[in-house]
């Protein structure tokens, strides 16, 4: 193997609290590619910025043929030969791809020239085969187009060392055949590739060298050729806590009607949306079905076809009217109107039924009266039902959006992430309530990346993958292996 | 950790909390302080004139509410700025922005005098009632169709009822320079309408009508209106329209609902106009009022209180400042800049809500 190009050695990155990246060593030679493996917030992306001299580390450096480097801005990195393509392109959709070039370019005088501009694109574009028309507008290409061209910007200042931020993430299926030309005629032209990806069909088409993050440490790293598919799916998700292995008897009531059944839902593209694909699932009363995946996969189009909010394009929903309750991922998106007072989001699904039958009128005392005992069942703090919400933490917001989609004894409860970001104590008191609510009949459908959460509530485990079910495992069926595999696709 | 606790009962405790409250939101104390804010700017703006400003305000107040006609003419004024800014309420609550009050007033002012002149047979309160109606009618139609257009299409409604004033006041002033103009008229005006149509002084000897009835039953109503599930409903939807779909409101009832009202009650101001004060309808029915009529919505916070008060407080300074230059020779002008400077006050105040 030639000398690596471009490395980092025992690199650390903290925000607060959180140690995002923990003591990374990663190299990338030329004519290489190597692809950075794991889940959403494992830090891949934040360690590619600090090669790419968009962070700074805390501690650790940064290294360019052979010798320590300080990268203060993306400039120097551009200066070193650096690119990075971002997982979400930064074309501007009104300039042609000529202008987006020269807006792309790191250094460059007061003055600019649109006619070398363009003939400089053409050349670049002829000589890595990578067509694009310099005089087309960004706003008119297509997603694979637009990944060319940024390639080609990111190309344009003499790069060696080219870092690809999930590059099939806006793809689809058909393109990323084109992308592995791409990456492949870059690898012949001695480029160094870094290829940041969590799905694994990929990393093993493309890939020469593979790292595994996960929590922000490397959790493995070897040649591809000499790998087994299986060792890389275990060190994403790690290994399962073994207490949690034994198969606890579902109380789900199979016999029953399901509280509600996806029958062949597909819904189509929208802008930011994983479509969903033939997705078909029963939900019965009395159990938590858990939804694996990595993140970005459908999960939110699912919750939202669930709750009633998206309705399919194709398939059915039976039956189709269910009160269901909504955790959302997002609070302040889905969740909460934080300008207002807690109680104006506490009677969020409550209010037809405190309204009087004169007027509909909600009568405050009624309303608070009502905040005050969800406050104090769910031990929301402060306990003012006239406070705007935007004070609360972010735990207490979790559990006044909990008290009150529970509050209406609901017979399905979709629940998206319903712990993240709250502190230990305050999870597992939302997973005991969510624990509570199944034991009371209800059917829960838990949307979670976190693994543990997943295993220690699910009666059963589905994993999407792509916007499709690709999965459906009973409780003694749910090792690293199985849930690894399905959830980057090896399934 | 433990919490604070205050030894006080709860309901002494509520009671101060409340009177913190009405001390930190109360949109009347907000008013109040912009207000005199803005009155302290103006009288440095007279003193720089060389006019003491106590007597410039003295003629102010004197012809604001010095006489029984004084009173008369800030009385009608503020009837016309509360009604359409009163309408305006559930729309900003909403988040929904009407700025289509001139062409709702005159086509309002169109369809009321059209319809007292059709039924000048009518007995008188069936003719007043009629073309109220029909001054409602008017001003919500001409509203329905930004509104659906914000609805159906997402076009942004600030844009289109901004223009559809444009379009509401030439449609108005062709009428009445073409097909509709009295006979013997030279401007831009109707037939007189028939005088059982007018509508009678409320306070005798003034030009103060009953319409101002009219206006205490809108206030009462979106005031009550707020107090609804259905007025709740609008709220959330104004403050975060993602969270109001999963509750499962329909965003486009919202919008056109609101914007009916809007329109509805603009248009309402339009026939107060013809049938209280022009006795026909006139091309110009719709100016100077229109736009004070949005403004007092904004500084009265889309409140009823707030924006009642804000009315009188701008008919005040209007009817007020024409009497000051008379009275002590300060320019009426002045009173724009002292408007202006309470509206930026109050603005300062005010957070953009939810999304746009």
């Amino acid at each position: 193997m030639t000398e690596p190009i471009a490395g980092l050695a025992g690199v650390s990155k903290s925000f607060g609290s959180l140690r995002a990246v923990d003591d990374v060593w990663f190299d990338v030679a030329p004519g290489e590619v190597h692809a950075l493996f794991g889940e959403n917030g494992a830090g891949k992306t934040t360690a590619m910025k600090i090669l790419a001299g968009l962070l700074q580390p805390d501690e650790g450096q940064v290294t360019l043929r052979g010798r320590s480097e300080r990268l203060r801005s993306r400039k120097d990195a551009a200066r070193a030969g650096i690119g990075f393509v971002q997982q979400h392109f930064s074309l501007v959709d009104e300039l042609t791809c000529a202008e987006n070039m020269l807006l792309g370019q790191p250094t460059g005088g007061f003055l600019i020239d649109r006619g070398s501009a363009a003939s400089r694109l053409q050349e670049l574009s002829t000589r890595f085969q990578l067509h694009v028309r310099p005089e087309t507008l960004a706003g008119d290409l297509s997603m694979g187009e637009r990944q060319r061209l940024e390639i080609l910007i990111a190309l344009s200042w003499g790069t060696s060392v080219l870092i690809l931020d999930e590059p099939t993430a806006a793809l689809g299926v058909s393109e990323f055949d084109a992308l592995r030309q791409i990456v492949s005629g870059l690898k012949a032209d001695g480029v160094a590739i870094v290829f940041i990806t969590h799905k694994l069909p990929e990393l093993l088409s493309v890939a020469d060298r593979v790292t595994v993050m996960r929590r922000g440490r490397v959790a493995w790293h070897g040649r591809v050729s000499d790998t087994d598919p299986e060792d890389l799916v275990i060190a994403m998700v790690g290994e399962l806590p073994a207490n949690l292995q034994d198969a606890r008897e579902t109380r789900a009531e199979r016999g029953a009607e399901p509280v509600v059944r996806l029958v062949g839902v597909s819904t189509v593209p929208r802008a930011g949306a994983q479509p969903l694909s033939d997705i078909s699932l029963e939900l019965y009363p009395r159990e938590i079905v858990g939804v694996a995946g990595v993140a970005g996969n459908g999960q939110r189009e699912l919750a939202l076809v669930l709750v009633g909010v998206w309705p399919p394009d194709a398939g059915r929903i039976e039956p189709d009217d269910v009160e269901a309750a909504y955790i959302p991922e997002d609070r302040a998106l889905d969740g909460l109107a934080l300008d207002l007072p807690s109680a104006r989001n506490a009677i969020v699904r409550s209010h037809p039924r405190l309204a009087s039958s004169f007027l509909r009128r909600l009568s405050p005392l009624d309303v608070n009266r009502f905040t005050r005992t969800i406050m104090s069942s769910f031990d929301v703090r402060p306990a003012d039902p006239h406070a705007r919400t935007a004070v609360l933490s972010g735990g207490n917001q979790q559990k006044l959006v909990l008290g009150r989609e529970l509050a209406e004894s609901p017979r399905l409860i979709v629940a998206h992430n319903p712990a993240r970001g709250l502190d230990l104590r305050t999870a597992l008191e939302i997973r005991k309530r969510l624990l509570g609510a199944r034991d009371e009949g209800a059917a829960v459908a838990l949307i979670t990346p976190d693994l543990d959460e997943l295993l220690t509530l699910s009666d059963r485990v589905v994993v999407l993958y792509e916007g499709a079910l690709v999965g459906d495992l009973a409780r003694d069926e749910i090792t690293a292996t199985n849930l690894g595999r399905l959830m980057s696709g090896m399934g | 950790m433990t919490q604070a606790v205050d030894p006080r009962p709860e309901e002494i405790q509520g009671r101060a909390r409340s009177l913190a409250r009405l001390w930190r939101d109360s949109t009347i104390w907000a008013l109040l302080v912009a207000g005199a804010l803005a009155l302290v700017l103006g009288g440095l703006l007279v003193l720089l004139i060389g006019v003491n400003p106590l007597d410039a305000y003295r003629s102010l107040w004197d012809g604001a509410f010095g006489s029984r006609q004084a009173i008369g003419e800030t009385m009608l004024r503020f009837g016309l700025y509360s009604m359409i800014g009163i309408g305006l309420i559930p729309a900003l609550r909403a988040n929904v922005i009407n700025v289509g009050a001139e062409g709702q007033v005159a086509m309002g002012a169109l369809l009321a005098g059209v319809t007292a002149i059709a039924l000048q047979e009518a007995p008188g309160p069936l003719i007043i009632a009629s073309a109220a109606l029909a001054g409602a009618v008017g001003g919500a139609a001409w509203a329905l169709i930004p509104a659906l257009m914000r609805s159906l299409l997402g076009v942004n409604e600030i844009l289109t009822t901004l223009t559809f004033n444009f379009i509401g006041t030439f449609v108005l002033a062709w009428l009445l320079t073409g097909p509709l103009q009295g006979s013997g008229a030279h401007l831009a005006q109707s037939d007189i309408t028939p005088e059982h149509a007018w509508l009678p002084p409320i306070i005798p000897g003034t030009r103060a009508h009953l319409g101002l009835i009219l206006v205490v039953l809108v206030a009462l109503a979106v005031a009550t209106f707020d107090k609804t599930a259905a007025g709740y409903r609008v709220e959330l939807y104004g403050s975060n329209p993602s969270l109001a779909q999963i509750a499962g409101i329909r965003p486009a009832r919202i919008i056109v609902a609101t914007m009916l009202v809007a329109g509805a009650a603009a248009g309402m101001a339009g026939w107060m106009q013809v049938a209280g004060v022009d006795r026909a309808v006139y091309g110009t029915v719709a100016r100077g009022t229109a736009f004070v009529g949005i403004l007092v919505v904004f500084l009265g916070n889309a409140r009823v209180a707030g924006t009642l008060a804000a009315a009188l407080f701008f008919a005040a300074l209007s009817t007020g400042g024409e009497f000051m230059q008379i009275g002590a020779g300060v320019s009426p002008e002045l009173i724009g800049a002292i408007q202006g400077v309470a509206l930026l006050l109050v603005a300062a105040r005010l957070r953009r809500r939810g999304a746009a």
